[in-house]
């Protein structure tokens, strides 16, 4: 059944839908789960990603801000070079094009960074960050009374 | 369950607002509650390692 909703939700272009001309905040609102869902999955590739991003510089206030919150909620579950590969795309954008969601999203990419960062090097395994990558964020390693608070940050 | 779900397609293309709202809101409790049955059928297989446990009938059929 677990499957079966995975490419139903394929097969029928939901995200595509709710993304789409007939797109409406109150949907987009609504269908966060539905997209980390499909990112948990793997049916949400970093192409994909990248034509959300287009998307919601296309759109204007609340409908930029609700496609800018489900990527939030997307950056975090993702690896650390899929953040960096994200991250890339907003460094690409235009000055003119960040606002406070954008600076949301930066927010978000970088506190699953530092989380990253501070995971045990074996449960983190292949996609552990390396230092020199770390380094071009300009994030710090912090001590471990700021990093709990942003692990506590993260929970609440 | 297709029978019900092909009705949600129908539904999030509707130009109605309220059936497309119930669209999304079904769809997203459906999808809570078949991650809720994968992680309680992976937990029962990591009680018993090894053991060949199939998945209940409700949660292959349709």
């Amino acid at each position: 059944m677990y499957r079966n909703y995975i490419e139903w939700l394929v097969k029928n272009e939901i995200a595509g839908i709710l993304l789409g001309e007939s797109s409406h905040t109150e949907l987009l609102r609504r269908s966060s789960a539905l997209f980390r869902f499909l990112f948990r999955n793997k049916r949400l590739t970093m192409d994909n990603i990248d034509q959300i991003c287009k998307i919601a510089l296309e759109k204007h206030d609340t409908h930029r801000k609700y496609i800018l919150k489900i990527l939030s909620d997307l950056a975090e579950l993702m690896n650390p070079s899929e953040l960096q590969e994200l991250f890339q795309k907003i460094k690409e954008m235009g000055a003119q094009e960040i606002d406070q969601d954008i600076l949301q999203l930066i927010k978000t990419i970088g506190n699953n960074i530092t989380i990253h960062l501070h995971k045990p090097k074996e449960a983190s395994g292949s996609s552990s960050m390396n230092g020199a990558a770390s380094e071009s964020y300009g994030f710090g390693r912090g001590s471990s009374a700021s990093r709990k608070k942003r692990v506590m940050l993260k929970v609440f | 369950m297709y029978k019900e779900i092909s009705d949600i397609s129908s539904c999030l293309k509707s130009q109605y607002m309220d059936k497309r709202m119930y669209a999304v809101t079904t769809l997203v409790e459906k999808i809570a509650e078949a991650e809720r049955n994968q992680e309680d059928f992976e937990k029962l297989k990591n009680l018993n390692p090894g053991a060949d446990i199939k998945p209940p009938h409700w949660f292959t059929t349709e």
